[in-house]
């Protein structure tokens, strides 16, 4: 029988084997580095910017038309270039807003039919809902296609954008390229009764250029 | 941050560009003829009121049309029997003058007369003659209603207006 002190005689020495192992195996562990350096490195932020001329490249012009109710004056339209002249692509998406319809009051034979005469009277003019307007897309040297129509009246001035995201589909401009952009407008002579007389629609056109998203389909 | 990065995949800092076209607009014009005084410019619906007209007898009246919209437009001149004999009203006789030199000189049913208003504030006067020159017995004590009527459309629109002058013509008694 091993006595106490032989016990631990023998912890001991295992004890002091096993730290000598390791300081041992830390000692002569070989470890392998390489380290290079590339310098100058820089993250360059990509620019998204785009332009809209008329055609012929001349400013872009609104559409101003005065005289509806006249035998001559029935239809017409702009078309403006969308330039995307940033670095990166963009998509491109197109939007009506601050749609007024003024009845601009009546005079005696408009207020025989219409019963809101007020004076500018926004939102009262009824001569919107007689304006009917196409919107066409031409790109990357297709043919121009509708993406939609619709009208000038209070209730559909929203729906621009929402006709457009349902109908154009994924519209890219490449950095540097271009599309072409028309909104025809036609009235109906039979359409034109005296509830339009004075009447007049204001509105703007929004152009909109966005990042395109890795990944995403929105 | 490796788990930070795995969740959000990309940075939120979406480049964004909006160009606004500004100030379209489309107005419509106006169409308004109105019936004016001849003196003194004030509306004007009643024409005629003669009371025992006798054969031969003739009455006188003015009006002036006048352009209160913004376009020219053609008009035209008619009359329509309300109510009343219709004898009578086949028998009064219609003279219609411009710039004094008869335009009309007939039967007041078969009148129908064409004009134009050229522009903005552009005016015509026409001066109108009710006369009876029958002395035609089943006449007497009779009376006509009609209204001359003034009424213009626009060609390209449904944009009219027609005013309307009433006018009252009884016949007396006379002796054949």
């Amino acid at each position: 029988m091993k006595t106490l002190l032989q016990r631990v005689s023998i912890l001991k020495s295992l004890f002091l084997l096993s730290l000598v192992g390791v300081v041992g195996f830390m000692a002569t562990q070989a470890l392998f580095i390489d380290r290079e350096t590339s310098e100058e490195s820089s993250f360059v932020v990509g620019t998204l910017d785009m332009t809209i001329t008329g055609a012929g490249s001349q400013q872009a012009e609104s559409i101003q038309v005065t005289g509806l109710g006249s035998q001559n004056i029935v239809s017409g339209g702009k078309t403006w270039t969308v330039h995307n002249i940033g670095s990166l692509p963009g998509k491109f998406s197109f939007a009506l807003e601050n749609l007024q319809n003024i009845e601009n009051g009546c005079n005696e034979p408009e207020a025989l039919e219409d019963t809101t005469c007020a004076s500018p009277g926004e939102g009262q003019g009824e001569l919107g809902a007689k304006i009917a307007t196409t919107i066409k897309l031409q790109q990357d040297g297709e043919e121009e296609r509708v993406i939609f129509t619709s009208d000038l009246s209070n209730a559909q001035a929203a729906q621009y954008e929402t006709l457009w995201q349902q109908n154009a589909g994924e519209v890219v401009i490449p950095a540097g390229e271009t599309i072409q952009l028309t909104m025809e407008w036609s009235t109906e002579n039979s359409q034109l009764s005296n509830a339009v007389q004075s009447d007049k629609v204001l509105f703007d056109i929004l152009f909109n250029l966005n990042q395109i998203i890795p990944g995403t389909t929105n | 941050m490796a788990v930070l990065v795995a969740h959000s995949q990309f940075t939120d800092a979406d480049l964004f560009d909006q160009e606004t076209l500004t100030s379209h607009s489309f107005e419509a014009l106006t169409l308004d003829l109105t019936t004016l005084d001849t003196a003194n410019e004030s509306p004007k619906n009643l024409f005629f009121s003669v009371q025992g007209m006798l054969p031969h007898g003739f009455q006188v009246e003015s009006v002036r049309l006048k352009n209160s919209g913004q376009i020219e437009f053609p008009y035209s001149i008619t009359a329509s029997q309300t109510a009343g004999s219709a004898a009578l009203c086949q028998n009064l006789q219609v003279v219609v003058l411009q710039e004094w030199t008869p335009i009309y000189s007939g039967p007041l049913p078969q009148l129908n007369l064409s004009g134009q208003l050229t522009s903005q504030e552009k005016w015509e006067d026409l001066v109108f003659v009710v006369k009876l020159e029958t002395n035609d017995a089943a006449l007497k004590n009779q009376g006509c209603y009609f209204t001359f009527n003034f009424s213009s459309t626009l060609p390209g629109s449904q944009f009219s207006d027609t005013e309307k002058l009433e006018n009252t013509v009884t016949t007396g008694t006379w002796s054949e």
